[in-house]
């Protein structure tokens, strides 16, 4: 039996300090799930291809499954669950109001996705910043709007 | 924009109610079987599987597993209680492999280990003892007299035993037709595999509940059926057996069939403790079903004014290793084999075989999609043939109220058919298409198709609903699996409209058997007709007896509750000469497609997709738009760049990459959907089933836009960039003077 050496990692999850003890080998997505329980951080291929499990480091958005957790020592993780306090965001909010998810699966990857944009971005913009996330339900249509009047409802909601 | 919508209703039906699952999927709140709290004490399980798609098993060393660190219990074939079989229609398929492997989704042992690692290490310990023998890949071979057979213990008379399931139809005199038709074109196409790329991998959690019975937290589209087919497998009674649904991550027809299922029910089972697996995309990939890959050989005849005399199709199917619902898929493919159109005289034949490939199951279409791209590619070349335009010659033949199809079954309701053509023509021409510049050129397609709804084919099709009044509102529990189509939300404002009360008092609980009566699959566009049947009923006969108490202020503290299961209309099989009523139901589409191919590589970009649907009256104009929507990409993806190749019967397109399905930037940046709403008379508060037929019309609109466009006819999909320079080459090779100087035209 070979002992798998822990190595402690300090990071910031959701505005909260957290020290993890993990094995050098253990994704990002892995230690959110199994070690602090979010597990709204999806898990879709395992090798970069899907997006599903898309979260912001230091409010870019990273995938979750391609970066081991010890990289992210002293690092700031947002997950779906750090999105919003009480009240949806705006981009949640228009994900649900336009239909933007169906089965559900890629919809907290793609919110974290699209979290970054310009408000004024495009159509294509916003489908270029979601060439990693796939979806398989909606054709993307929807999301594309759903993104399109999230990013515009934020920017409002902070103008005022 | 819906036209037809003043007609609507007040109050729920009809509005775009936000979905009733949505808040919970955004925020990440909503839990998948793989997102589970581990209980106390729980094992982890993996599988091992076979390299190979055909070997004989001659022995499965175990030792060295369970020696290995935190394995607790390895589980061959012989520690399977009951008959070790299943399946969706004949139970062919092992839970864990006796002797033989037959296919890639064959698994030979389950690791039971302390944890999800020690469960892998262990099943890497496993050692397989395999004799392997050449896999039988070639549905042509396997109709071959002295082809190795894949289920050598089938006991059929005077049939091949590779052959699952052979049909014959015949109408009128086919050979007259031809002989003296205007034209016949003869061709023919080709489908591959196809990956359903659900995004949620399979995974599940078994325990046994306080009541003792073994429950099994998953994500399915019919529960019941498998726990039917788990307890026959296992030798456990059926009352044993529970499934608590959690929220599932699409599903297409690909959780159908059993994958995990009986695993984590058998070693939960086995070892008294909770049990839990997860599987990997690569695992997903080769453990469900794939799309059938069909060979459609298609001759279609027609006099001068383009009206069909004749068509004799043939169609071989591959199966793969296990029955699976292919000889449904064949039954289904058949009877729509000319589309939506009248042909007087008729010879369709097909057969689907058993081959070591991927085994074949549903997936969205069921069948349809392959008999479509055939019969639309072969209207346009009738209508080129005789140089007419393709929407007239479809205008021609298309089936009126009370005509027949090709299996000779009644249609009604279908008056929306061509009234989708006209408004899918009129939008898709408010844009103008670009006209070719350097090296791209630029096409539109259009395509017609219809789509049974329910099962049909004299088989039984019932959902039950229970609702419960109080005077806070209704609870309603019916079993239809919500698999992101919209169903719980649609169901919950077809019983706020029965009952008159407020969506957000209704609850829909579907997820429990031991509580919620059965509903049926969700396929087969059946869960808004079938089970909104159902709660519109149940919700009716609530309303009375509470209209009879004197309101809902007079109800008792518990409510009152009602039970209703609504039978679908009779349907009977398929015969092969004179008229089967097949189905009961039908929706009707046309789409338009815009692409541009770019010439010197045959890459083909799609930059539009108009879907014109009579979809009866629409539950939740929203919904049904991103149905329609998803359903476009979907068909994008099957026409342009979606297969799973398989290698010597194994799938080595193991990625949504390599599987080629569509992303953001891949999909047309421009889907419009034209909603009809035309009553069906069976339907509640008259809505059919919506969800295949999305998909179905759109892969032969692109296939016609890409002739339009150039002037090359792409008879087997996905058309991939070498499948299109190939068709333009073979253009430039053989094609007439004419077709040259157009091709010339257009560079």
């Amino acid at each position: 039996m070979t002992l798998r050496s822990q190595i402690r990692v300090s990071m910031k999850v959701n505005g909260e300090a957290c020290e993890l003890d993990v094995p050098a080998s253990t994704t990002l997505a892995d230690s959110l799930r199994a070690q602090l329980s979010l597990t709204g951080t999806k898990v879709g291929c395992d090798v970069g291809e899907c997006g599903a499990c898309t979260v912001l480091a230091d409010g870019v958005p990273t995938l979750g499954c391609l970066v081991l957790t010890v990289e992210m020592d002293g690092h700031e993780i947002t997950t779906i669950e750090g999105v919003a306090d009480s009240r949806l965001s705006g981009l949640q909010r228009a994900f649900v109001e336009e239909a933007g998810l169906q089965c559900g699966f890629c919809t907290p990857g793609m919110i974290l996705a699209a979290s970054r944009l310009a408000a004024d971005a495009g159509d294509r913009e916003i489908r270029d910043a979601l060439a990693g996330n796939i979806c398989r339900c909606t054709g993307y249509t929807k999301i594309v709007a759903a993104i399109r009047r999230g990013l515009r409802d934020t920017s409002h909601a902070k103008r005022r | 924009m819906r036209k037809g919508a003043d007609s609507k209703p007040r109050g729920a039906v009809g509005r775009d109610l936000v979905r009733v699952d949505g808040v919970a999927k955004a925020t990440g709140t909503a839990k998948y079987p793989q997102d589970l709290p581990l209980p106390k004490d729980c094992l982890h399980l993996a599988t091992v599987r076979a390299p190979l798609a055909r070997a004989r098993i001659r022995a499965v060393g175990v030792a060295k597993a369970l020696a290995a660190p935190g394995v607790v219990r390895v589980l061959t074939a012989a520690d399977v209680g009951g008959t070790n079989r299943f399946g969706l229609v004949e139970a062919d398929q092992p839970v864990l492999a006796d002797g033989v492997v037959r296919g890639a989704s064959d698994v030979v042992a389950l690791v039971v280990a302390e944890s999800e690692r020690a469960a892998r290490e262990g099943a890497r310990r496993v050692v397989l003892d395999l004799k392997k023998e050449a896999p039988l890949t070639d549905p042509e071979r396997a109709c071959e007299a002295d082809a190795p057979l894949v289920h050598p213990e089938r006991r059929l008379s005077g049939r091949h035993r590779n052959i699952l399931a052979e049909r014959e139809i015949r109408r009128g005199d086919t050979a007259r037709a031809l002989s003296r038709a205007a034209v016949v074109v003869s061709s023919e196409y080709r489908t591959g595999f196809v990956e359903h790329a659900f995004l949620a991998p399979e995974a599940g959690l078994a325990e046994r509940d306080g009541e003792g019975r073994l429950t099994l937290y998953v994500a399915t589209q019919w529960p019941e059926q498998d726990l039917r087919q788990a307890a026959v497998a296992l030798g456990e009674p059926l009352e044993s057996l529970r499934i608590v649904q959690q929220t599932i991550g699409g599903a297409f027809g690909g959780r159908e069939d059993i994958s995990l299922q009986i695993f984590l029910l058998l070693a939960a089972s086995e070892t008294g403790r909770p049990v839990r697996m997860v599987w990997d995309r690569k695992e997903s990939i080769r453990g469900h079903g794939k799309r059938h890959p069909f060979r459609i050989r298609h001759r279609l005849a027609a006099d001068s004014k383009g009206r069909f005399t004749a068509a004799e199709i043939d169609v071989l199917v591959d199966a793969g290793c296990y029955a699976s619902t292919s000889a449904a898929v064949l039954d289904n493919a058949l009877s729509q084999g000319c589309g939506p159109y009248v042909v007087p005289a008729l010879l369709v034949s097909g057969r689907t075989v058993y081959t070591n490939n991927p085994y074949t199951c549903a997936f969205r279409g069921f069948g349809v999609n392959q008999m479509a791209f055939a019969m639309e590619q072969q209207v346009n070349k009738v209508a080129a043939e005789l140089s007419l335009d393709p929407a007239v010659v479809r205008r021609r033949n298309f089936v009126e109220p009370g005509d027949r199809l090709a299996t000779g079954t009644k249609v009604f309701a279908c008056e929306g058919l061509p009234k989708t053509l006209r408004a899918a023509e009129t939008r898709a021409r408010r844009r103008k298409l670009p006209a070719a510049r350097s090296d791209w050129v630029y096409g539109r397609g259009l395509a017609s198709a219809s789509k049974n709804v329910g099962y049909g084919f004299g088989l039984a099709d019932n959902a039950t609903a229970e609702v419960t009044v109080t005077r806070d509102g209704a609870v309603v529990r019916i079993g239809a699996a919500e698999v992101g189509q919209g169903v719980e939300t649609a169901l919950a404002q077809i019983a706020a409209e029965t009952l008159a009360i407020a969506p957000a008092r209704v609850r829909i609980l579907w997820q429990d058997t031991s509580t919620s009566p059965e509903a049926g699959s969700s396929s087969a566009s059946r869960q808004t007709f079938m089970s909104g049947n159902a709660v519109l009923r149940v919700c009716k006969l609530a309303r009375r007896a509470v209209e009879k108490k004197g309101g809902i202020a007079k109800l008792p503290k518990g409510g009152l509750s009602r039970r209703f299961t609504f039978h679908a209309p009779r349907t009977r099989p398929i015969v092969a000469r004179g008229a089967t009523q097949h189905a009961y139901a039908y929706a009707w589409s046309t789409s338009v497609a815009d692409v541009r191919v770019e010439v010197a590589t045959g890459r083909v970009e799609v930059e539009r997709i108009v879907t014109a649907l009579d979809a009866g009256r629409v539950v939740n104009p929203r919904l049904l738009e991103g149905q329609v929507e998803g359903g476009a990409v979907m068909g994008q993806g099957y026409a342009l760049q979606e297969q799973c190749i398989v290698r010597d019967g194994m799938p080595v397109s193991l990625g949504f990459e390599s599987c080629g399905v569509p992303t953001a930037v891949d999909a047309a940046p421009d889907i419009e959907t034209v909603v009809l709403e035309s009553a069906e008379p069976l339907g509640p508060f008259g809505a059919r089933g919506i969800g295949e037929i999305t998909m179905i019309p759109v892969v032969p609109a692109i296939t016609a836009a890409i002739h339009a466009a150039t002037g090359a006819w792409v008879d087997e999909i996905p058309a991939t960039p070498a499948r299109v320079l190939a068709a333009l080459a073979k253009l430039r090779k053989s094609s007439s003077a004419p077709a040259r100087r157009r091709l010339r035209r257009r560079h």
